[in-house]
């Protein structure tokens, strides 16, 4: 339609020639000729001054509830889903931070680098992207390219696991910590060092998929166990996708005549775990994998898991008895258990993480009594005695839980709140000052320095914007 | 009022020949302890006031000096008496004597006056049980108020006798509120309220850290806007990181906590620092909020919803 | 107390006057306004500078300097409060610190007084303050905070805007690329852009004949502003969301709000609308009925 008036000033053309010119690119509006509109006025007319009475339709239409319905096309299945989920690491309006490090497997474990931010490099970034280390829930799409704060807890665990791997030990270890203290952060920074360390990094991000009764599950032949094929596939192919340089330098040791897929001897690892696609033949094709890695002369393995309170109960699942099938029965949990527990030998050296989740997570007292008790062990301390009235203690909970390392993730120091909040400043998503007043009230205010609450109190203040 | 002024000053000069069988309000203050004159009339209260009326013809005739002039009924003691407001137009009339009276005395700026408490016009028509028109009253005290003016030292003692019934009992600017200590552990305490919730706040020198009920921040309050709420007094005077504050709340929901422990924490501040009320005042942590919620009323639902019109 | 016996009565009824009755004050006023240019606003980006209004009585070049008058010595009130200050700026003469004074029992100096924006129940920013109340639904003031800053966060990371010449934002703004790091600015402009600058009333049975008159009348910014946010809500809820969870309300208005900068929303056709109408009603502003209504009150 065309404009007769200025789009700023309510005068008309014609007194726009009086006025100043505004603005040349402004005024030059698609003018087309005024003649052209005269039958839609003429049609509108008749409609509006006729006579009240004519009935437009044939049909009585009481009230004028009908809404003209939304023609764009709606989503497609699944595409609600993926949108809700969907993973972005780059936003391409903040700004360069120049003159930061890079993740190194030496800079993670110096203590001369707590406190400072480090940009992941970009084979790991691919990497944890395909072991779905990041969460939608985090705030990588704010900034330019994906960094990370290398707190004291950081460089601790990174210690704690190399020295565990260089002494071909086993260092199983549960983080635990209050909601939002960045222990998720914490699991994709020692799935970082796994990636820079070149061993084998297996990670299941959420243990509630294994649960929950989301995915297909078989029962094992010849065992009580349960299989969930196609989550199996899934974790193979990331597995492969994520560990493909490091697989692809090993070959096949053992015979697997039992296998349904012909495995060779000049197979790499790497080709096992491509070798089949199909869910049925998934569940022993990774057992071979598994056995494989377990054979000395192996790179080490960080095993990592997140959600841990979901695997510590009673899954969805039934049995064809009709009964609920215990997590630990589901042969994928169990092999996370059974290292968790320490009943697995790893000759080369392993690193076992579960990561506890306080936001969505069930309350599980066997598990918490047990983290307890492992971490007033860790201190030297008179364990904590079970409940003598709670009868729904769970034996295999402790089972797995006894003799663990745990890691309480607290808030951060007043100089790591700094770094953050300079980083983010300097990404352009603060407009603020940072000084020693403003960091120390945003600490403050975050319960004393949780992260996800700094964040919260920063990015997604309406004051702060 | 001009005119009823000038019918007054009319018949103003007749009566201090004649006697006083109702003494006017000035002088039923000096003479408080007789008996409450207020529901005076001609006819009715005859027989309670002849005791009254007959001292004071005794009064009268002790003190005759001049002609003793004999009416046939009782004269009221006010020329106003037959006016709607009689007490009223009395003193009103006398301040205003006063006013032109003693107008040249020197005055004080009004900033330098010591506050009194003045009677509101609501409060000054129930003691004298007039229905004061609020124009005039206004009038009245601005008058009233012209009079406190004068320089004390200079103040005479019929102004003072005069100001007297617009004078509160109670002048409420005497009160001095109660200094609250600085505790020998160096913690200051402060008490605040908003919607049903209660705070208390406890004030220590220290590094920034805040418990609430127990628990750090985050968990105390979910919402930002909350966390901001409860510490802006500290946020404002720029002392978040130079006190730690242990507070208990509760009563109410988020919002009416973290307000009360605005002001809690606010009150606790000015312990302190006595000098930063004036700062808190602005940034709104010192003043009560009043507003809670309006009661159920009898044929309500709610506060104001009615039920449904049915018809029959 | 009005007296009833006013000397002005009878003094009306004589050919005398003292002073002139209310009937010739308003004759030139209607002629007044038909000289101003319509729509001569000075805009930031105007370059040349408006012609010199000289529908006065006197030419430009006839215009002579007032002689200089000083102004009458204002007298010294008997201010005690300046003593403060004067006893102030004796110490400072006297070399020691002027703050002293008024520092008397603060521990860590006197803050900055907080200014009007640093009130506890008036924080932040009027348009962030309007939105939220506006997105506010039964009473759930935290839910619409929550949805605030997700649209603020959904500018930030939404590419920057494309502005079509068609529709020029307002003048001033920033260059689009520097938009999605100042959220608050981006959703300002949009705001601000779209915001109609009248209002047409329309009086009721004004016009004769039981028809209505529309009169345009000039709005303030608060109201400008709520009738651009009215409109973006309007389109933004019977948009259908094409993902789920939270994030999806705010995603909806962000990119309403990006297409209203780049001048594709169907606000701007709500806003042109309006002022046609407002245009064309103008001359009603001179109808009798409205001229004898404002007479009248």
């Amino acid at each position: 339609m065309a404009s007769t008036n200025c789009w700023r000033c309510l005068a008309r053309p014609s007194q726009r020639l009086l006025l100043a010119p505004v603005s040349v690119a402004a005024a030059s509006a698609p003018t087309s000729a005024t003649f052209s509109t005269s039958a839609q006025q003429l049609s509108s007319k008749a409609s509006s001054d006729g006579s009240k009475h004519i009935r437009s339709g044939k049909r009585l239409v009481l009230g004028r509830k009908k809404r003209n319905p939304d023609r764009t096309k709606p989503p497609q299945p699944g595409e609600r889903k993926a949108f809700r989920k969907r993973i972005q690491l780059s936003n391409d309006n903040a700004l360069k931070v120049p003159g930061l490090d890079v993740l190194s497997s030496e800079g993670v474990v110096n203590p001369e680098s707590v406190g400072k931010i480090f940009g992941l490099p970009v084979e790991v970034v691919d990497q944890l992207r395909a072991c779905e280390a990041f969460k939608s829930s985090q705030n990588w799409s704010l900034f330019r390219s994906p960094h990370t704060l290398v707190r004291k807890e950081t460089v601790d665990l990174a210690k704690q696991m190399t020295d565990a791997i260089e002494k071909k030990e086993t260092l199983r270890l549960v983080l635990t910590g209050n909601r939002g203290s960045g222990k998720s952060i914490l699991g994709l920074q020692a799935l970082a060092t796994g990636f820079l360390n070149k061993w084998v990094v297996i990670n299941i991000p959420e243990g509630q998929e294994l649960t929950t009764a989301s995915t297909e599950y078989a029962p094992t032949p010849n065992s009580e166990m349960f299989s969930q094929p196609v989550y199996t596939v899934k974790l193979m192919q990331a597995i492969h996708q994520t560990n493909h340089q490091v697989l692809s330098q090993h070959k096949v040791q053992l015979d697997h005549m039992q296998l349904p897929i012909s495995v060779t001897r000049n197979m790499t690892l790497a080709g096992l775990l491509n070798a089949t696609k199909e869910p049925d033949f998934a569940w022993p094709v990774f057992q071979a994998f598994w056995k494989e890695l377990l054979l000395p002369g192996r790179p080490p393995i960080l095993f990592s898991l997140d959600g841990l309170a979901h695997i510590m109960r009673i899954s969805e699942y039934r049995s064809p008895a009709f009964e609920l099938i215990h997590s630990h029965d589901l042969s994928l949990v169990r092999m996370f258990t059974d290292a968790l527990g320490g009943k697995t030998a790893f000759p080369n050296g392993a690193a076992i993480l579960g990561v506890t989740a306080k936001g969505n997570a069930p309350m599980i007292p066997s598990m918490e009594k047990a983290i307890a008790q492992a971490a007033a062990a860790q201190k030297g301390e008179e364990p904590p005695s079970r409940d003598p009235f709670f009868r729904k203690y769970d034996e295999r909970v402790f089972d797995t839980l006894r003799g663990v390392k745990v890691l309480d993730v607290r808030g951060v120091s007043k100089t790591e709140a700094r770094a953050l909040m300079e980083y983010w400043a300097a990404s352009g998503i603060l407009r603020s000052r940072i000084d020693e007043r403003s960091v120390s009230e945003k600490w403050t205010m975050s319960g004393n320095g949780v992260v996800a609450e700094m964040e919260r109190v920063v990015l997604h203040d309406l004051r702060e914007t | 009022m001009s005119s009823l002024r000038y019918g007054i000053r009319c018949l103003r000069p007749r009566p201090s020949s004649t006697a006083k069988q109702w003494p006017s309000l000035i002088s039923s203050t000096q003479s408080r302890d007789s008996a409450p004159r207020r529901a005076l009339a001609t006819t009715t209260p005859r027989r309670q006031d002849d005791s009254a009326l007959t001292s004071a013809l005794e009064a009268m005739e002790s003190s005759s000096e001049g002609v003793i002039t004999t009416f046939a009924r009782p004269m009221p003691v006010s020329p106003a008496y037959f006016s709607r407001l009689p007490q009223f137009n009395d003193s009103f009339v006398h301040v205003q004597e006063l006013a032109r009276k003693y107008a040249r005395l020197p005055t004080l700026h009004p900033s330098q006056v010591e506050r009194v408490a003045w009677k509101t016009k609501e409060q000054y028509r129930i003691t004298i049980g007039e229905h004061v028109k609020a124009r005039d009253y206004a009038t009245c005290i601005a008058l009233v108020k012209r009079l406190n003016q004068i320089h004390p030292d200079l103040m005479p003692e019929e102004v003072k006798a005069g100001l007297r019934p617009f004078k509160r009992d109670i002048n409420i600017y005497l009160n001095q509120p109660k200094p609250i200590p600085v505790d020998k552990f160096g913690r200051s305490h402060g008490v605040g309220k908003r919607k049903s919730s209660v705070a208390r706040a406890w004030l220590v020198e220290g590094t920034g850290e805040v418990l609430i009920n127990g628990k750090p921040m985050n968990e105390a309050f979910g919402r930002i806007h909350d966390r901001e709420s409860a510490l802006w007094g500290l946020k404002t005077t720029e002392r978040l990181d130079k006190y730690n504050v242990w507070a208990l709340v509760g009563g109410g929901g988020t919002t009416g906590q973290a307000e009360a422990l605005a002001m809690a924490i606010a009150k606790a501040l000015v312990v302190h620092e006595p000098p930063l009320k004036t700062p808190l005042r602005r940034a709104g942590c010192i003043a009560r909020d009043p507003r809670t919620v309006e009661r159920k009323k009898a044929g309500h639902i709610k506060a104001r919803k009615s039920p449904a019109w049915v018809k029959r | 107390m009005a007296s009833k016996i006013n000397p002005w009565r009878s003094l009306r009824c004589l050919a005398v006057r003292t002073r002139p009755s209310r009937a010739h004050q308003h004759v030139p006023t209607v002629t007044a306004r038909a000289v101003v240019p319509l729509g001569m606003r000075g805009f930031a980006d105007t370059i040349s500078t408006p012609p010199p209004t000289n529908d006065g009585d006197l030419p430009p070049s006839e215009i002579i300097p007032q002689p200089y008058e000083p102004r009458p010595i204002e007298p010294f009130a008997d201010n005690f409060m300046n003593e403060e200050a004067i006893a102030a700026l004796e110490q400072a003469a006297a070399g020691q610190d002027a703050l002293d004074l008024i520092a008397e029992g603060l521990k860590y100096g006197m803050p900055k007084p907080p200014s009007k924006q640093d009130q506890l129940q008036n924080r932040h920013h009027p348009v962030i303050h309007q939105i939220t109340r506006m997105l506010m639904r039964d009473g759930k003031l935290s839910k619409a905070e929550k949805h605030v800053s997700l649209i603020l966060n959904y500018l930030r990371t939404s590419p920057p805007p494309k502005i079509s010449p068609a529709r020029p934002l307002l003048p001033g703004a920033p260059p689009p690329e520097q938009l999605p790091l100042n959220p608050l600015l981006y959703l300002t402009l949009a705001i601000d852009s779209v915001a109609p600058i009248v209002r047409v009333r329309s009086l009721k049975g004004m016009a004769g004949g039981g028809s209505a008159l529309d009169v345009p009348e000039p709005i303030d910014a608060r109201a400008r502003r709520r009738q651009a946010i009215i409109w973006i809500l309007d389109i933004v809820n019977k948009k259908r969301s094409m993902g789920s969870g939270r994030k999806q309300f705010a995603a909806r208005f962000g990119q309403e709000i990006v297409s209203v900068v780049e001048g594709r929303s169907a606000a701007w056709d709500r806003r042109q609308l309006l002022h046609k109408t407002g245009t064309a009603s103008r001359a009603n502003l001179a109808h009798p009925a409205l001229v004898g209504f404002k007479r009248k009150f």
